[in-house]
């Protein structure tokens, strides 16, 4: 079987051409099947009598797949020609790119390569050469192109570009067969037409004068070539059916398309003599220096996309409901691991309410990425409704935002009918608008927008701020933070970002004050928000981690709340607590090699260097997500930035360390041992916590047992 | 909402089964973690020690599912560089197979995978999957990608080795896969079978190639492979299927066994010995946990799962421990014979309402995956995951669901669950 695919800009003329040009080959003996690729769904009514015929995508949306037949989306028409229509979305609606690949797929599966025929003709639009339009173009579809163009600048231009979308497919051999010349009436058309032909190095295998006969066979729906056979048009229509069938049976000539570049173009618009071409290759692989990137070298490595950081945020919200726009895939990709991490801090107490499971998802399919999501979007927002859920966040996933759905409108009209109901939508679009940190910041932008800054603040309530409350999540931290408040008289309003309910985040402001869980970089812009929307000032230090945060931070809770004696009882008992620790442990430490990657806090270093290890290096990894990277530190000048994977192997081999002390799971050659940043825990306990743990990281073997069965 | 994969993770994970090949995902890193994360846990195929090799572009220190990172740019302008660039250094690391699957989003913008393999000269090593696959049910596009991997392979079908068969319809998203093949591939030897391949549970590329030799295919879960045992089928290898459905509990597991022995003409006592030891053994622990059987008899349950699954499980559950199923849903793409059969069960026990119920508050007991079953257990229910573990967490004692350790896990679980009620 020979395929062809004629492609124009919409308008041109190309489906009437198509149509006339399988009836020629149908005519000649040839066994013919058109199919027509444009959403405007016409390019087979004239084989059809006019009639439309069921679209493919039409069918495939309203018919399970078990039902599905091939004779349901087939008809046969003029001269015997097998009509197939692609149809496609409403405009501005779904992607009708994709809709052309879900057609070829769904004809595939239904079994029409098995059909008996010889010349496969595909009619496509060629205005906007994206992806799903050019499949076509690639090699297991179109064995030649033609071209059909007018003396117009614009429909010579969309030529130019599919000629450009051929080059990107290029199967190792030529196909180009050559350009119609639909005729319509312009100045100079023939010499204009013959230029860019020549330049782009293209046969203009025919030219078909304008001609009344034309509008006489549309509207008895049938073409010229089956009406007017005899007729000087249908000889011409009947040279590039020649054509086609000299190609299908190898005696054709076919082209590699020398495509204009933008210099030649505006020579072609301003009708000049065109200069020749740059002669640089227009295939994308092959681009430099043109701002195209060649390699994943430019791309920033995402292991988790802005969509499923938006979704933990938001289903932190226990009395908010997250629906996900998109596939199933997505849902049960964030939710395996959202759900059963869920499960397990609860069971250690780290929750303060037990997890709720409010997560759902459109489950977005081809059909709907071909016909908009929108319908489904609004049927899941219903039916999160009727379920009793008043409130609800949207989280957009790829397919949404590459498709262009409404959520927006969508979401103002399910609003508009159930005025208690509460919806947000935060279009991270996947990975469009980012990484998780992103998303969850999308995401909590969004929740401090439910802060009521009209709420008086109560004396001795405190919010507890972060984008992650992991370093205190166990009861054991937890209680030792509900100690050191309780010195001061304070007790917890809100853990913002933790597992909580609007109703709590609304009364936001209840409390005095605002006390930062870490310092790390999201969450001094999550506190940025958090001002511009209420205008409070976060307490100016994170919770303490370590020996000297801890000291700095109870001074200044002290004198804040006008209790310096009560900080400096808890300062001496403290000091002294931590003394002791470091003389009964000091000399496991002392003068023991260390590498750090990836500091997250100077708590860290400076426990090290109180129990007198060696840091011979701190390493910081370039392209961490803003999460790992600290809002200010003192350590700066020790620091090594854009510490890489080979500047490590080096300091291994150069320094022998004791220690490495990074989230590595593999094992490293010589004396080090690897130990991992567990929680940080709070006040001098973590950090003696994670001592012990490092002593006993130095004390173990360099290779555990079980490693030995390697196979 | 229950949480369930669809076809896309199904493809990939199938990928992930054969011993030897690679998926090459094209698509986003977030796409990419959670496969690479469970097929790494799952079915862990690295020397602890050979890391070191995989820190380079498209792997970024995993081994598992190499992916494109495709982003906003590429969603523009299409990535079929990354794909040029990819595709030999994965080739590099010398696998058997590449199959190249494009993400949801990927899907979208059409990019030549075809060219990129043509380009670099491996038609012979890679094939790839730009079909729509979120519209496909988990267990169907599972079987999907493995006819196509198989219909890549072409295997010639030129004798025909007796008493040979392959296990299908197992997979790598099932319990504790690996356990389920090697019990259930032990009950073949039993009788005096060899079990040549298990296609979609850890086969390599070599013994998908041999299975073509087998005579005939035994069936675990119908849906997960049923693209499959059409392409076997088309070589001339029969299908043979229980007719009591997956080999959950002991009377499925029982009738799994008698036909396969009737299918080969072998005689099933040694297998089905091993079973009778094992049902023995249950009822001297319930026998001697007095008020045990006592506490079960009569508690509701909730299941939902894979047809195949729901109807033996809930059929067991009655009929052996004397439970009543108040919900029983099937996941989309439920094999129409497993599903009839659930609904007649429970229709002639007056329990048709159950049927096409999802897991109910107010059950003592729900059986489905693992995290709707985990936040009904934290609700106060015996909570029982029975499919499509992605944690990234795996079980150091099995806990399949079929056969004996299967038995075992769901009896294990109910006498924990319900001691003190």
């Amino acid at each position: 079987m020979f395929q062809v695919a004629i492609y124009g800009k919409g308008g041109i003329g190309k489906s009437t051409m198509a149509a006339n040009i399988s009836y020629s080959l149908a005519s000649r003996g040839r066994k013919v099947m058109q199919i027509g690729c444009d959403p405007k769904h016409d390019s087979t009514r004239q084989l059809l009598g006019g009639r439309a015929q069921t679209t493919v995508l039409d069918y495939a949306r309203s018919v399970p797949v078990l039902k599905r037949k091939l004779e349901d989306v087939t008809e046969t028409g003029a001269g015997g020609v097998i009509c197939a229509e692609a149809g496609g979305p409403e405009p501005g609606i779904g992607c009708a790119g994709r809709g052309i690949l879900t057609t070829f797929d769904t004809l595939k599966k239904l079994g029409a390569d098995s059909l008996d025929v010889d010349i496969k003709i595909y009619d496509v639009l060629g205005d906007v050469v994206c992806g799903g339009f050019a499949v076509p173009l690639r090699g297991e579809y179109a064995d030649a192109v033609v071209l059909v163009t007018s003396g117009e600048f614009m429909s010579m231009y969309a030529a130019n570009n599919i000629m450009k979308g051929l080059s990107n497919f290029d199967t190792g051999k030529p196909r180009l067969l050559g350009m119609i010349l639909n005729c319509r009436g312009v100045e100079n058309e023939i010499e204009s037409v013959g230029k860019f032909a020549d330049a782009a190095g293209v046969p203009i295998i025919a030219v078909i004068p304008r001609d009344y006969s034309f509008r006489e066979a549309e509207a008895k729906g049938a073409t010229v070539r089956e009406l007017f056979g005899d007729s000087d048009i249908s000889a011409r229509i009947d040279s590039i059916a020649d054509a086609i069938s000299s190609a299908a049976d190898g005696r054709a000539e076919l082209r590699y398309p020398h495509p204009l570049d933008d210099l030649q173009l505006s020579d072609l618009a301003a009708g000049r003599d065109i200069r020749p071409g740059s002669g640089v290759p227009q295939q994308r692989s092959a681009c430099s220096g043109c701002g195209r990137r060649t390699s994943i070298k430019g791309t920033r490595i995402m292991s988790s996309c802005a969509a499923f950081g938006a979704v933990a945020a938001l289903t932190k919200l226990t009395d908010y409901e997250v629906l996900i726009h998109g596939p199933r895939s997505c849902m049960y990709l964030m939710d395996m691991s959202r759900g059963s991490i869920s499960m397990k801090l609860h069971s250690k107490g780290a929750y303060e309410t037990l997890p709720v499971h409010n997560l759902r998802c459109t489950m977005m399919d081809d059909s709907v990425s071909i016909f908009g999501g929108v319908r489904l979007l609004e049927e899941s927002l219903e039916e999160t409704i009727s379920d009793g859920c008043m409130k609800i966040a949207v989280v957009t996933a790829c397919m949404p935002g590459i498709i262009g759905d409404d959520c927006a409108g969508v979401i103002e009209k399910v609003s508009s009918r159930h005025p208690g109901a509460v919806i947000a939508c935060i279009q991270t679009d996947g990975d469009v608008a980012g990484s998780y940190d992103e998303g969850m910041a999308m995401a909590s932008e969004f929740i401090c927008g439910l802060m009521d800054p009209s709420v008086r603040p109560e004396k001795g309530l405190v919010n507890l701020v972060s984008y992650s409350f992991f370093n205190i999540e166990s009861s054991r931290y937890r209680g030792e933070l509900g100690r050191i408040l309780s010195l001061f008289g304070l007790s917890v309003n809100c853990r913002f970002m933790d597992e909580t309910t609007s109703g709590r985040v609304r009364d936001f402001c209840r409390a005095s004050m605002d006390l930062p869980v870490s310092g790390d970089r999201m969450t001094a812009e999550m506190i940025a928000v958090i001002t511009e929307r209420t205008g409070r000032k976060p307490f100016p230090l994170p919770l303490p981690v370590g020996m000297r945060q801890y000291a700095e931070w109870l001074r200044l809770m002290g004198e804040t709340l006008g209790m310096e004696e009560a900080a400096e009882s808890e300062l001496r008992r403290a000091e002294e607590e931590y003394g002791e620790f470091l003389a009964k442990h000091k000399r496991r430490f002392e003068g023991k090699k260390v590498i750090m990657l990836n500091r997250r806090g100077d708590w860290l270093a400076e426990l090290l260097d109180d129990l007198g290890a060696d840091i011979v290096r701190m390493g910081m990894m370039s392209g961490l997500p803003r999460t790992y990277s600290t809002a200010s530190s003192r350590m700066s000048g020790r620091v090594t930035e854009d510490y890489s994977w080979e500047m490590l192997a080096a300091d291994l081999k150069e320094f022998d360390p004791d220690l490495l002390i990074a989230d590595l799971p593999y094992p490293v050659a010589g004396k080090c041992r690897v130990a991992r940043t567990r929680k940080v825990g709070i006040g001098t306990v973590g950090p003696m916590d994670y001592a012990v743990y490092l002593e006993n990281v130095m004390r173990l073997p360099a290779k555990e047992g079980w490693k030995e069965a390697a196979r | 909402m229950r949480t369930l994969p669809d076809g896309f993770n199904g493809a990939v994970m199938a990928v992930e089964s054969i011993d030897d090949a690679v998926a090459f995902l094209h698509g986003p890193g977030g796409c990419r973690v959670r496969h690479m994360v469970h097929s790494s846990a799952v079915y862990p195929r690295m020397t602890p020690g050979s890391d070191e090799d995989w820190f380079g572009p498209y792997y970024y220190g995993y081994p598992r599912v190499p992916a494109s990172y495709l982003d906003e740019y590429d969603f523009i302008n299409g990535a079929f560089y990354k794909l040029d660039e990819a595709l030999p250094i994965i080739a590099d690391k010398k696998p058997s197979l590449i199959v190249v699957i494009n993400s949801p989003g990927a899907a979208l913008i059409g990019d030549n995978i075809e060219k990129a393999i043509r380009d670099n000269g491996l038609e012979d090593l890679a094939i790839y999957m730009d079909e729509s696959l979120v519209s496909m049910p988990v267990t169907e596009c599972y079987g999907h990608m493995m006819r196509a991997i198989m219909e890549h392979l072409a295997p010639k079908r030129d004798k025909v080795r007796p008493g040979t068969l392959n296990i299908l319809g197992l997979s790598l998203l099932d319990k504790d896969w690996a356990a389920a093949r090697d019990e259930l591939c032990g009950y073949a030897r039993d009788i005096g079978l060899e079990v040549i391949s298990t296609p979609g549970a850890g086969a390599s590329v070599s013994d998908l190639k041999a299975s073509a030799e087998a005579e005939f295919n035994m069936v675990v879960c119908p849906e997960m492979c049923a693209g499959l045992t059409d392409y076997y089928e088309s070589l001339g290898i029969p299908t043979v299927r229980s007719p009591a459905g997956a080999p959950v509990g002991f009377s499925a597991l029982r009738k799994w066994i008698e036909t396969m022995a009737s299918a080969s003409g072998k005689d099933p006592s040694a297998a089905l010995g091993r079973v009778g030891k094992a049902e023995r053994a249950v009822f001297d622990k319930l026998s001697g946990m007095r008020y045990m059987p006592l506490r079960i008899r009569a508690l509701s349950f909730s299941v939902a799962g894979t047809a195949s699954v729901v109807r033996p499980m809930a059929e067991w559950l009655y009929g052996y421990l004397g439970m009543i199923p108040i919900a029983a849903a099937v996941d989309p793409g439920a094999d129409e014979k497993e599903t009839a059969a659930l609904k007649e069960f429970l229709g002639s026990h007056d329990m048709s309402e159950a049927f096409g119920e999802e897991p109910a508050e107010g059950s003592d007991v729900v059986l489905c995956e693992g995290v709707t079953a985990n936040i009904m257990a934290a609700g106060g229910c015996v909570g029982i995951p029975i499919g499509y573990s992605g944690s990234g967490l795996d079980d150091m004692i099995p806990r399949p669901i079929y056969g004996i350790q299967g038995a075992r896990y769901i009896l294990d679980e109910l006498v924990h669950g319900v001691r003190g009620s």
